[in-house]
């Protein structure tokens, strides 16, 4: 789908010449274009080895070439210390025990209101699962005070998803990974969250969710990997 | 029902308004059970006041951040509601409760989350004294505000929207269901946000769901509330805390009432889907409804149903009006062998469609529409269609006449108008082109109509339709088998930019479409591609004198200023503390977004004690605009969040002055940077493409190849370019046809310029471009101006900085260029131009322009263009020319026209840069209203002169809802109404006015009296010429007609600097007085309309004020330019025999019977007139006369 996409905007660009006052501009773009794939963004754009004295978060989402938070803040709390991500474009992302709790500044803003059923820790979750109660308020509609149920198992083996390129087979293989699924219990939804995914395993020496998939609405999904990787593989 | 007692205000409330100067906050409380209370830090952003004082859980969604300045602004936001409220239904108790309201000057925020706003700080508020934070518990309920005055609580339920609300509150007692419907509602979000949202099955649309603490305001349709006052309502309430917080300190009468479970609830609105049918229009199959796209939507719609393909391009330009065109295949018609031997039969077509009532609750939406206006007509059509809808239903009835309605099942509706409309007759336009008028709504005509139904899948729609048409009266006398009345289909939204449909059409045949779409006015395009500009860091406070910036870095700031904004930076110095920056901008399209990345290098590039920047723009050589920044108060602006009533203007934004004043240029001037004089030829190549859609040798004729451009600069504003282009793939193999001509062929040899040669030079240029001072500018050009024609030209432009209007006048001489597109020439030769006057309405986006002059076939007459441009450049507009070619002569299409969509690139592609697309549909290409392709005109030049030029947008905040600025969208403001239209022509009437009264009637008497004088003589000497003709005398006369372009040419060429600066001066002295001249002649030659001596009518003939008038023989052109051009010269340098050669210009005229004596005594006057006054004013003599031109008023005036 992407190749059609960017042979129908390469295309477009060419029909275009036939009505531009000034080619400058679309032979820059055409050309940037089938330099890195139609994404826009070099193969390189994502440093391997960033500066180690930070923290990142290689972010993806559905559509868009992937891009890497940096760690801001650690919000000490209760159930486990809230990690604030910031994007360049000054998105902020809140993540608790992997988990997004928060996301400002973006196309989907989520905020999870705090007083519910504690979600359960991921050591301790079997196959069998486990449940727990998430509240939620979400942009854009002002959807406020959804409620949903959510069930949590553990999932034998990787799970059976295309995983980016830059999670390697061996690390997924290594890693333990956890499947929740969400049903709204109050509130109406477009149509249901997908599955999150979550991959626990060992990053920077602690014990972490390496890995997750987790969706603000049906075509809106994250994929969240600590970066890099280094020597953590299992 | 009234509460007197009745609203009492605590001594708190109060104190929280804002009275009190003491800073303070509530924290998870609401106001009447205060908790704490904590001071602020002076100086202290939001950001972290919240993190002191809340904590990760704490719920932020009815944060206040209050300013006591902002009080008074919404006082008058208050008083004009109550006002508003006057005279209605609503109007007693609900204004008494709203008197009480306190003033809280509660600004909205870009966001409540404090660790987004430390990494946005230009959204993070910096509090200080006036100001306060109050931050409540989260909010349980939703309040509806009532007529009566009641506020009616509700629990917030998740999923309800507010018809969900407003349906579980109690209706007031008595009233009737009729009386309580309310169409509309306006939603007070707890964060202070405020959306209009609709109610009803008619009108149903997404929407937002109102969150825990919204109020809620939805006066009945007969309340007689008027929506701007609901709007003011609902500005007010943003200002308050939600009602439950409220009510424990303002007493109301409250009922309480339940939503349902969001299980019993109705469904979800949804928005009215709409599609386009078989024809490109809004519709269902075959047929059209009522419906209209919003403004700015176009669509390529595509359908195929035998023996029919039809390729449609619909543009909305207003919410009212669909209009488009189209090509139709014919599969089962040749073009025939006379044309194009063995392709189907090609249709072009134009439609049109107009709303003239907008559905409402009582009334269906109704729409009048014409299909195929003009050409061959052959599926000409008219119809009356009315839409109204139910939820996912939008059923459709409609009246019409012609292919639309020939199963003609309704005997000739308006027959009773007059006997004539009993019948209708096939098209007979011999020509085409010309709107069918005689047969429009004539006839027999047939009911259409159907239904559509929004399925539960999203975008996926079901229709069903009754056909007008019976297919027994198809094109060219064929019948199509149609077994059944009823279409029936699907249209799927596959994406927000692509649909399909199929359908079953006639009972007989599959019907298959695919339509792109998009919005024009919302086309906008994230700069990913862009170079990442610095961060905005705060300014340290100055401790240390600037100091001189080296060399390397004036390059490197250089460097990154072309590189962030495309500009060319000519010079750079440094004066004190202010950085003066000269900048040529490559065009005028978001110069505001281009100022903002270069302010922003600057600041990051440059020391703290460099305290203002001052950039001066220009275009070519030509300053335009002078933008002086207050560093401080731009980094101000750009770093935390202030209220309104703090805001500084760190811009100021003026008209540029001399176009001399280059920094560096004055001996004094401290050293800087200037751009290496003598630049280097600039080049570049690429691909090229180019087509002629809907010839009959073919749908597309297509060539690709490459194409090489350069451009070479001698000064500023004077440059040579040209384009070479090497066609390498086409099909013109069987492009044969040749368009049939009654005129010089001028662009009908279309076919011979494109196949001949290979490499071609389509351009080379010399330019050269000045500013005259006081909105003058003016350009002189020669050399290869286009595919076609090689020549000469000169234009005036008169634009005074930020108006609405502008007017101008072009004139070039030119010859026809050999097919091969060398440098050969053919025999061809014409002088054309027009006089233009260019107009901004100001209402509803839309630009006039009126030209009127001499086209290249020789054939004179007029051009009307009109384009909508919307806030992000993009428009849409249409043109006519009717010019003295009759319709026969003229050929099909009777004349010429066409539709353009132009696009910034800057909206389309990640990467900025410069230029627009434009995609301009001509139907038929022939000879008469032909007009020159000239490069480099000056009204687009000179854009950077245009008030939109500041304003416009490549990305509007209207489509980019993650542009809402902390307290900027929020401003509780009153919106005062803008001039109309009228208003705007009323005072360009009153200028015109004021002008003509500033004419001394001494100078119109002793002006008047030569002429009137001359006047005795027209006839004899008319009768001496005609009497008097001879090839001697011919050829005297035909170079005596030469004379004004002579002059012309050696004015434009001294105004180079061929001569030296002096005669520069006076050349360009000369130019404007010609140009002058030439333009209160136009007006003249309208005004007057006299009657040229070829025409054997006499010299009492006037026929003025029409528009074969501005052709007409008052006064001459020639000779009036031609003293112009003369006088400054022959004044400024004791050369009086100029005189005589501007004299000898009226012998050529006269003797082909072109002007009666009078003309050109009359125009020598003028000519003498303008060119004297403006030498007098170019040397700054007071004394004399003085002549001022705007494009709303000539005046002159006597010094003595």
């Amino acid at each position: 789908m992407r190749f059609f996409y960017s042979l129908l905007t390469v295309l477009s660009l060419l029909g275009l010449q036939g009505c531009a006052s000034n080619r400058s501009p679309l032979l820059e773009t055409m050309q940037t274009l089938l330099d890195t794939g139609g994404t826009g963004v070099a193969e390189d754009a994502i440093p391997a080895a960033p500066d180690l004295r930070y923290r990142y978060l290689r972010v993806e989402v559905e559509g868009h070439p992937p891009g890497l938070m940096v760690l801001g803040y650690e919000d000490p709390h209760p159930l486990g210390v809230i990690e604030v991500w910031y994007s360049g474009t000054r998105e902020t992302l809140r993540l608790q025990n992997g988990r997004v709790v928060g996301l400002t500044g973006a196309l989907q803003d989520w905020h999870t209101i705090a007083g519910q059923s504690p979600a359960p820790h991921w050591p301790s979750i079997t196959a069998q699962g486990a449940h727990y109660e998430r509240r939620r308020d979400h942009m854009p509609g002002y959807r406020f005070g959804l409620v949903e149920h959510l069930q949590v198992s553990a999932w034998p083996g990787p799970p059976p998803l295309k995983l980016p390129a830059a999670l390697h087979n061996s690390h997924a293989r290594g890693y333990q990974w956890y499947r929740e699924t969400a049903e709204l219990r109050q509130g109406r939804e477009p149509s249901a969250l997908p599955d999150a995914w979550f991959a626990w395993g060992k990053h920077r020496g602690q014990d972490t969710v390496v890995y997750s998939e987790q969706c603000l609405s049906a075509t809106y999904c994250l994929k969240l990997l600590r970066w890099p990787l280094l020597d953590d593989a299992p | 029902m009234k509460h007197p007692s009745h609203f009492r205000l605590k001594a708190l409330l109060l104190a929280l308004s804002g009275i009190s100067a003491v800073c303070s906050v509530q924290a998870q409380t609401g106001l009447s059970d205060a908790a704490s209370k904590t001071q602020v830090v002076p100086g202290e952003r939001l950001s972290d006041w919240l993190l002191r004082n809340a904590g990760p859980d704490t719920d932020r969604t009815a944060l206040h951040w209050r300013v006591q300045a902002e009080q008074e602004q919404q006082q008058r936001l208050r008083a004009a509601v109550v006002d508003g409220l006057r005279g209605t239904g609503s109007a007693t108790p609900l204004s008494e409760w709203l008197t009480h309201l306190p003033l809280t000057g509660r600004l909205v925020l870009a966001q409540h989350d404090p660790r987004w706003m430390q990494a946005a700080p230009q959204e993070d508020p910096e509090l200080g004294d006036g100001q306060s934070v109050v931050l409540l518990k989260r909010p349980d309920y939703v309040a509806v505000l009532q007529e009566s005055g009641e506020i009616c609580l509700l629990r917030h339920r998740a999923g309800a929207f507010a018809s969900d609300y407003l349906a579980a509150c109690p209706r007031a007692p008595g009233a009737a269901d009729d009386d309580a419907a309310a169409d509309q509602a306006w939603v007070t979000q707890p964060d202070g946000r405020v959306s209009q949202v609709s109610l009803q099955a008619w009108n149903q649309q997404a929407q937002d769901e109102p969150a825990p603490g919204a109020w809620l305001w939805a006066p009945s349709r007969r309340s007689g509330v008027a929506a701007s006052t609901s709007s003011n309502l609902a500005r007010l309430m943003a200002t308050q805390m939600p009602a439950e917080a409220l009510m424990a300190e303002l007493e109301a009468p409250v009922r309480r009432a339940e939503v349902p479970p969001a299980a019993s609830l109705a469904s979800t609105p949804r928005n009215r889907e709409l599609t386009a049918n078989d024809w490109g229009e809004i519709g269902l199959l075959q047929t059209p409804t009522a419906r209209m796209e919003k403004a700015g939507a176009v669509r390529l719609a595509v359908s195929a149903v035998w023996p029919y393909t039809r390729g449609n391009v619909m543009l909305q330009p207003f919410d009212w009006l669909e209009a488009g065109f189209r090509y139709t295949d014919i599969s089962n018609q040749l073009y025939g062998p006379t044309i194009a031997g063995g392709q189907t039969y090609k249709d072009k077509s134009i439609d049109i469609k107009v709303r003239l009532w907008e559905e409402d609750a009582a009334w269906p939406q109704l729409a009048l529409g014409l299909r195929d206006i003009g050409g061959t007509g052959l599926f000409s059509s008219e119809y009356l269609v009315a839409n109204k809808r139910w939820g996912n239903w939008d059923a459709s009835l409609g009246l019409g006449w012609g292919y639309l309605g020939a199963r003609g099942d309704i005997q000739a509706p308006l027959g009773f108008l007059a006997e004539s409309f009993k019948t209708r007759a096939g098209n007979n336009t011999p020509t085409g082109g010309s709107v069918n008028s005689q047969s429009m709504f004539h006839g027999n005509a047939a009911l259409f109509g159907g239904v559509q139904w929004h399925t539960p899948l999203p975008g996926l729609l079901a229709k069903l339709e009754l056909d007008g048409n019976n297919y027994r009266n198809e094109p060219f006398g064929t019948v199509l088998p149609a077994s059944s009345p009823l279409n029936w289909g699907l249209a799927y939204r596959y994406t927000p930019y692509v649909d399909f449909s199929a359908a079953w059409e006639r009972g007989e045949r599959l019907a298959l479409g695919v339509t792109l779409h998009a919005e024009l006015d919302k086309l906008t395009a994230p700069k990913v591609l862009d170079p990442a500009l610095p961060r905005v860091a705060p300014l340290p406070a100055l401790t240390m004198p600037a100091p001189a910036l080296a060399p390397q870095d004036w390059s490197a700031l250089s460097a990154a200023v072309q590189l962030h904004t495309g500009w060319q930076v000519s010079a750079m110095n440094q004066q004190g503390d202010t950085l003066v920056l000269q900048a040529q901008t490559v065009d005028a399209l978001f110069v505001q977004e281009r100022v903002e990345r270069a302010v922003t290098v600057l600041h990051a590039m440059l020391p703290p004690a460099i305290r203002r920047f001052e950039l001066d723009l220009g275009t070519r050589g030509i300053a335009f605009s002078k933008v002086k920044i207050a560093r401080a108060d731009w980094v101000a602006q750009r770093t935390r969040a202030s209220p309104p009533s703090r805001m500084v203007a760190a811009e100021e934004l003026t008209a540029a002055l001399a176009p001399s004043n280059v920094p560096g240029d004055e001996p004094s001037a401290p050293a800087g940077y200037r751009k290496p004089a003598g630049a280097k030829l600039e080049m570049e190549w690429g691909p090229s493409y180019s087509q002629i859609l809907g010839g009959p040798d073919g749908f597309l004729l297509y060539e690709l190849g490459l194409q090489a451009k350069l451009e070479k600069h001698f000064t500023p504003n004077t440059w040579l370019s040209g384009n070479a282009n090497l066609r390498l793939l086409d099909n013109y193999a069987g492009f044969k046809y040749d368009a049939p001509s009654n005129l010089p062929r001028v662009r009908t040899y279309a076919r011979e310029y494109v196949t001949t040669a290979r490499l071609t030079l389509p351009h080379l240029q010399l330019t050269h471009v000045a500013d005259m001072g006081s909105g003058h500018y003016a350009s002189v050009y020669g050399g290869l101006l286009e595919s076609m024609y090689a020549g000469v030209g000169a234009e005036w432009l008169y634009r005074p900085w930020q108006s609405r209007l502008a007017f101008g006048v072009d004139v070039n001489r030119v010859r026809q260029r050999a097919f091969e597109q060398n440098l050969g020439l053919r025999d061809y030769a014409v002088t054309t131009g027009h006089a233009t006057a260019y107009w901004d309405t100001g209402w509803n986006d839309l630009q006039v322009k009126l030209s009127a002059g001499q086209y290249l076939a020789g054939d004179k007459g007029a051009t009307l263009d009109v384009s909508r441009v919307f806030a992000n450049g993009t428009a849409i507009g249409a043109w006519a020319t009717k010019t003295n070619v009759s319709a026969e002569q003229f050929g099909e299409g009777s004349f010429d026209k066409g539709i353009y969509v132009t696009i910034p690139f800057d909206v389309m592609l990640p990467k900025s840069g410069s230029g627009v697309a434009n995609a301009v549909w001509n139907p038929l290409t022939r000879d008469g209203g032909a007009r020159l392709n000239r490069r480099f005109g000056l009204f687009d030049m000179t854009r950077q002169n245009d008030t939109r030029a500041w304003s416009s947008s490549s990305a509007p905040a209207a489509t980019n809802p993650g542009r809402r600025r902390t307290a900027a969208d929020g401003a509780y403001v009153l919106t005062e109404p803008a001039p109309g239209a009228a208003l705007t022509m009323g005072r360009a009437a009153g200028g015109v006015a004021t002008g003509i009264a500033d004419v001394p009637a001494g100078n119109w008497l002793l002006g008047g009296g030569a002429v009137l004088a001359a006047g005795l003589l027209d006839t004899k000497v008319d009768d001496w010429f005609q009497n008097h003709q001879s090839d001697s005398m011919d050829r005297a006369a035909s170079a005596s007609n030469g004379i004004p372009y002579v002059l012309a040419l050696g004015s434009g060429l001294l105004l180079t600097g061929l001569g030296g600066q002096a005669y520069a001066e006076t050349a360009k002295t000369s130019i404007t007085a010609a140009a002058v001249a030439l333009g209160a002649n136009y007006l003249g030659k309208f005004a007057v309309g006299r009657s040229r001596p070829a025409a054997d009518m006499g010299p009492s003939s006037f026929n003025g004020m029409t528009g074969s008038a501005v052709q007409s023989s008052f006064a001459s052109n020639h000779v009036t330019a031609a003293f112009a051009l003369v006088t400054p010269f022959a004044r400024q340098y004791d050369k009086p025999w100029l005189y005589a050669v501007a004299a000898s210009s009226s012998l050529g005229r006269m003797h082909d019977r072109e002007h009666w004596l009078s003309d050109v005594v009359a125009a020598g006057l003028l000519g003498y007139l303008s060119g004297s006054v403006a030498s007098d004013q170019q040397l700054g003599h007071q004394r004399g006369m003085r002549i001022t031109a705007t494009p709303q008023s000539v005046s002159a005036e006597w010094m003595f």
